[in-house]
């Protein structure tokens, strides 16, 4: 089984370090040099490395979601160019959701690369950007169709040097946006970390010759498809349901189904996602890329415990199945902006239905939820956007509690300081960030805690637009686990209390507080079966009150 | 007067001591992990039996604060934070470690929520009071922490207390004034730049490491009697130890800080400017660049996970060395590393029963070291049984022994390159045209091979290899860093502003340099800016030359910013507005270079070359090879390879190709002949 094809031993062991070594330094180089805080602080991007013919080589996953769109999206450029005819100093450029890409915010950047003036690979990065334009500073809630959702770059070629700076890519963009500077400096901050990729390929390259690099990247997907399949191998053969639902699309009251089917028959998985829900009004469908990394980021997740190299090989053995027109693989030109809530009931489906038959590798529900809090203000020196992922409670599984305060399952950005925070918009003051007590689910094994955070606004008219979800349907547990809070949003204005909806668009006034409760995560197995040491640790802590330490967990003090 | 340099390792700690006759002697005894101070003393006892004298001066590297981190043995240590913020250890940055894991773990912080206290304050993003402190309600709440966990020392960390100290010294007086020997450490002194949870950690750390670290400290003074006890700084100077008092946690990462300073040392000896440093010890491979004659130093590390962002010597730790072991992970992948056979059982040819392959083990099947030579004799080596842990994963790789013990070579070879990498070109330095100084255990075997590798020609192996970073202890400079915050878009009142600033800087330092016995005009000084761009989030340091600063003005600096980050990111945007965040000044005192000379007279005695003749498998083939003692070599000697030069710590391996040459203060050089391949 170790025998190796076309390389040697050592090779493999070190041109897979090299290319890991080299997707991560892409990625840095992008947080480095960015200019906004989503990318600088919450890393809100990712870079891969492609072959000519626009398979994965590797990549720099800091967010799962954007795994599976660098594959799609060249496929894309593929049929609407001869890329065999790129030249140096052209790159590609996209952010269009129906050509394989995430949501608007998310712009693709590929590179050629070339060696003895021989077309070799393409290097590429996504970057979230603070604003794309459209209907709000930051998520339109409200938006009823893609057009609205902002600028929508098409799968277009361009000339680095030429359409740059006074050309006309730059031009149309900086006009666009609102925080222009911003947008263009993060995109530049991109096309660094593509540089990047490529010096450390040409690298690879002068050192071990071109074939022996393709020939373990080859091997490298291999090595991954192995491992997937004898983990496949080792759950029972069977047709396993599970489904779980995303509150509402923002109009209207009515909950939509993700259902997920999954087929084990030897070392493959089939997920057959029919039975969802059909596409609709308003942001929160799912482009079929990000569909399909949903399910592969789950199964990432269960079958390798972290251990299995993220690419093409692991997804060999999974088939994804989702009909045209549903929510999970829409038709144009319907609005994806807040695509995530779907995406993560994906994740909550299939833990669902294969909670039952390999309980050992289940996650309870987290706040499972991009909980995307975006404000704008025009100030005397222009437009200010903020927009921060809050985290909230992660899952139980069988082996740990939930982690407090987190990211969810698509997405790992990090918090912005509020050092920096306050800094770059004047027009807040961040009163609290806490875990939220009393929002974890108790369990043998408890839930995360979610997270409270309160911004004072200190400046009339800041428009405040958010997507997130978990606000009617709690993050459910298992095996005799309670489910934790639901999310909610509140706004103090005086002493009124103004509870909001999950996808909302606010005008915040001077004096208001704004209240942002995130859902912790359910319990893992009977809370009454939790050792003694963990409740009065979690209570010496006060992360559980005495009354939830005695009423749940039987704890006499 | 004794001069002793004393380092504490995993394994075992070393001595090295000139006394008035200069001439250079060592000694290496077992480590106490339980208390290193307790080794050192032993060590000093056996090595000096008729004690220090009085004027004696012992200069100290140590794990202690390391070790106090990584298996949370530091003190009980609270933290007072800003009201709204109690939870900031737990919430850390949000970031899972293992995005693809089922379990997600935090690191767990060092101070716990039971011990944390909030303060009814808060300044805002200028540096303005919008709420005072509330003095009262804060000795209240701090006077129940007290009563009930005893804390041994407090952090005190408020909101954007780095533009503006007041609240933070008005805590600490009122601690003072209510508990006045429970030590108090500041954000605002440790760490005063923006990012409230890298500041908290770092904070926090301080005030965990700080009582212990000082008990330490009194422990090993009460043992050198009247003579002074100077201790290794992760800045890579040393401090007096009144002077390291409290500061504890500038103690981390001071360990590898010491070889680096005894090769920067060496290298200003034998006129390398540009060079990088190679420690390759048993388990892990410390790897620093030094540019124009200074290490660079950065503000970011982490320790089992938990920031640290305090000034160091930038070293990457890579697990490679010469007891990584080599495996088979799950999906059939050879690995080398990083867990390692350590001391006990060792490698397999240590015969303690070992069962995987080591380097070593595989270095002892290629003949690169020979069994009657190791540690200079004094240990037998089996190599039977390092044959044999080959063959257990040889099998399963479907290949012979000497294909895995090369292929295990390469393998932890590349790992100490990527280190290279990533304090070189991941930082903008373009490494051809730097010089390794290949130095511990397993350095010198490596040196020449990663070289090849690097496109790197010139390869300096110091004397005693092994104990080579002992020896930075006793050239190292006396040293601070000193930062403030100085937040201000550059413009024409910048140079005014940034010179005033360093002028008080200076005064405050050399106020404390006078506690250390240092007189004014023997200070030196060192003058940095911390830069962004203007809605960049991580500054760039650039040296920044004073004078020029007052003839030239803001277009030198923005001159200087622009320069720097070409060099580290590959461009540099026109017409955007530059910050500087941080002013950094270095102050110093240069240490001595007595024993530097030593070295250079003890290389002129050798006269009578030991070499012989033999065989090595190299490259898969097997090839004469000529085995030389170190020791016997004298100065100008010239050695072609294929050669191994052999000595009791360590085994340098001159490949086809190379020229090893005695140079000054008996460095081995090794010089690649011809071009590149």
């Amino acid at each position: 089984m170790s025998n190796l094809r076309n390389v040697d031993q050592a090779s493999f062991n070190i041109i897979s370090h090299g290319l890991h070594a080299m997707a991560q330094e892409m990625g840095e180089m992008m947080v480095r040099s960015a200019y906004s805080t989503i990318i600088r602080e919450a890393r809100d991007c990712s870079a891969s490395f492609l072959d000519r013919n626009g398979k994965i080589i590797s990549q720099a996953q800091f967010c799962p979601i954007h795994m599976n769109s660098f594959g799609l999206v060249f496929q894309a450029f593929a049929k609407r160019y001869d890329l065999s005819k790129i030249k140096p100093g052209e790159g590609l450029i996209t952010n269009d959701p129906y050509s394989g890409g995430q949501h608007l915010n998310d712009i693709l950047i590929f590179t050629p690369v070339f060696r003895h003036d021989e077309l070799v690979a393409f290097s590429a990065s996504l970057g979230h950007h603070i604003d794309i334009g459209g209907g709000a500073a930051g998520p339109n809630a409200t938006a009823l169709d893609v057009f609205s959702e902002g600028l929508r770059i098409p799968l277009l070629k361009f000339d680095i040097e030429k359409d740059l700076g006074d050309g006309m890519l730059e031009q149309f963009v900086r006009l666009n946006v609102r925080p222009p500077d911003l947008v263009m400096g993060d995109l530049n901050a991109q096309l660094a970390a593509n540089n990047t990729g490529e010096m450390r390929f040409i690298e690879l390259l002068d050192r071990f010759g071109t074939n022996t690099v393709l020939a373990a990247a080859d091997e490298l997907q291999d090595y991954a498809e192995r491992l997937a399949r004898d983990a496949i191998s080792a759950i029972p053969d069977g047709v396993y349901e599970g489904e779980d639902f995303v509150d509402d699309n923002g109009f209207d009251e009515l909950p939509l189904r993700v259902r997920a089917k999954v087929t084990v028959k030897g070392d493959t998985v089939a997920v057959d996602l029919s039975g969802s829900a059909e596409q609709t009004k308003g942001i929160i469908n799912s482009p079929l890329a990000a569909t399909i990394s949903s399910v592969y980021g789950a199964f990432a997740l269960l079958l390798g415990g972290g251990d299995i190299p993220i690419n093409d090989g692991l997804y060999r053995p999974i088939e994804v199945y989702a009909p045209e027109g549903c929510f999970l693989n829409p038709d144009q030109p319907v609005a994806v902006r807040a695509r995530n809530s779907a995406c993560q009931r994906i994740y909550n489906a299939i833990m669902l239905a294969m909670a039952p038959v390999v309980p050992g590798q289940v996650l309870t529900s987290g706040h499972d939820t991009t909980n995307a809090i975006g404000m704008g203000h025009m100030g005397p020196d222009g437009y200010r956007v903020y927009l921060e992922v809050v985290g909230g409670g992660w899952g139980a599984s069988e082996g740990a509690d939930g982690a407090d305060v987190v990211d969810s399952y698509v997405g790992n950005c990090s918090n912005i300081p509020v050092e920096s925070l306050e800094q770059d918009y004047p027009f807040m003051v961040v009163d609290e960030y806490s875990m939220r007590r009393g929002s974890s689910g108790a369990g043998k094994r408890r839930g995360g805690l979610g997270t409270r955070r309160v911004y004072r606004i200190i400046e009339d008219d800041v428009t405040f637009n958010s997507y997130s979800d978990r606000f009617r349907i709690a993050p459910w547990g298992l095996f005799g686990g309670e489910p934790g809070s639901p999310t909610r949003y509140t706004v103090e204005r005086g002493d009124e209390r103004i509870s909001l909806s999950s996808k909302v668009n606010f005008t915040l006034m001077k004096g208001d507080r704004l209240v942002i409760e995130i859902a912790g995560g359910g319990g893992f197995g009977e809370p009454l079966e939790r050792e003694r040491e963990r409740v009065e640790h979690d209570l010496r802590e006060s992360l559980i009150s005495a009354d939830e330490a005695q009423d749940l967990y039987g704890l006499e003090v | 007067m004794i001069q002793i340099a004393a380092e504490v390792g995993g394994t075992f700690t070393d001595l090295i001591w000139t006394d008035d006759d200069n001439q250079m002697r060592t000694h290496k005894v077992p480590s106490t992990p339980g208390d290193p101070s307790a080794g050192v003393i032993a060590g000093i006892d056996e090595a000096l039996p008729d004690g220090l004298g009085d004027k004696a001066q012992l200069f100290h590297g140590s794990t202690v604060a390391t070790n106090a981190v990584l298996e949370r043995k530091g003190c009980r240590a609270a933290l007072i934070n800003t009201k709204g913020f109690r939870d900031i250890l737990s919430l850390q940055r949000q970031l899972r470690p293992n995005v693809n894991s089922v379990a997600v773990i935090k690191p767990t912080p060092l101070v716990p929520l039971a011990h944390t206290v909030e303060a009814h304050e808060r300044l805002n993003a200028a540096g303005a009071v919008l709420d005072p402190l509330d003095e009262a309600a804060l000795i209240e709440d701090l006077d129940r922490l007290i009563e009930a966990e005893a804390p041994e020392a407090i952090a005190v960390c408020l909101l954007h207390a780095y533009l503006n100290p007041d609240h933070e010294h008005q805590v600490r007086d009122l601690i003072e004034k209510h508990y006045p020997d429970l030590p108090v450490v500041l954000s605002s002194d440790v760490l005063p730049t923006f990012r409230e949870y890298e500041r908290a950690s770092t904070t926090t750390m301080a005030a965990y490491l700080a009582p212990l670290v000082d008990r330490y400290l009194a422990n090993l003074e009460s043992h050198t009697g009247d003579g002074s006890l100077f201790v290794m700084q992760s800045s890579g100077g040393v401090l007096p130890s009144h002077g390291a008092r409290g500061r504890g946690v500038e103690l981390l990462n001071s360990g590898p800080a010491a070889g680096v300073i005894a090769a920067e040392r060496m290298a200003a000896l034998l006129g390398d400017p540009d060079l990088i440093t190679l420690d390759v010890g048993g388990t892990s491979a410390d790897v620093c660049l030094i540019a124009g004659g200074t290490p660079v130093v950065t503000s970011e590390y982490e320790i089992d996970g938990l920031p640290l962002a305090m000034p160091s010597v930038d070293i990457a730790n890579v697990g490679a060395g010469g007891g990584s072991l080599g495996w088979i992970d799950r999906g059939g992948m050879l690995q080398v590393g990083p867990q390692s056979a350590g001391a006990r059982p060792g490698p397999a040819c240590y015969g303690q029963s070992g069962e995987e392959p080591a380097i070593t083990d595989a270095l002892v099947h290629l003949g690169w070291i020979r069994p009657h030579r190791f540690l200079g004799g004094r240990m037998t080596l089996e190599p039977d049984q390092a044959d044999a842990a080959l063959d257990s994963l040889s099998g399963r790789l479907g290949q012979n022994r000497g294909q895995t013990a090369q292929a295990m070579i390469d393998i932890a070879i590349a790992h100490v390159s990527r280190g290279v990498r990533m304090v070189s070109v991941q930082r903008g330095y373009d490494p051809q045209g730097y010089v390794f100084y290949a130095y511990g255990g397993a350095g010198p075997v490596m040196g020449a091979l990663a070289a090849e590798e690097l496109k790197i020609s010139r390869v300096v192996v110091p004397p005693h290899p092994g104990l080579f970073s002992a020896l930075g202890l006793l050239v190292a400079d006396l040293k601070r860093i000193y930062r403030e915050t100085a937040f201000q878009p550059v413009g024409e009142a910048t140079p005014d502003r940034v010179t005033t600033a360093f002028d008080r800087m200076r005064g405050a330092a050399l106020d404390e340099f006078a506690g250390f016995g240092s007189l004014p005009e023997t200070v030196q000084w060192e003058h940095y800016l911390e830069m962004r761009y203007r809605g960049q989030g991580f500054e760039l340091l650039a040296p920044v030359d004073l004078a020029r600063l007052a003839s030239d003005g803001a277009p030198y600096v923005i001159d200087l910013f622009n320069q720097t980050h070409l060099t580290r990111y590959g461009t540099a945007p026109a017409n955007e507005d530059v910050e500087v965040v941080t002013l950094r000044l270095v102050a110093k005192v240069p240490g001595s270079h007595a024993v530097l000379d030593q070295l250079e007279n003890a290389a002129r005695t050798a006269t009578d070359p030991e070499v012989e003749e033999g065989t090595i498998t190299y490259g898969g083939a097997f090839m004469s090879c000529r085995f030389a003692w170190r020791s016997s070599l004298p100065a100008g000697h010239v050695l072609d390879g294929l050669a191994i030069i052999e000595e009791p710590t360590a085994t340098t391996l001159v490949p086809p190709g190379w020229r090893a040459t005695v140079g000054a203060a008996g460095a081995l050089i090794l010089e690649r002949q011809g071009e590149p391949s």
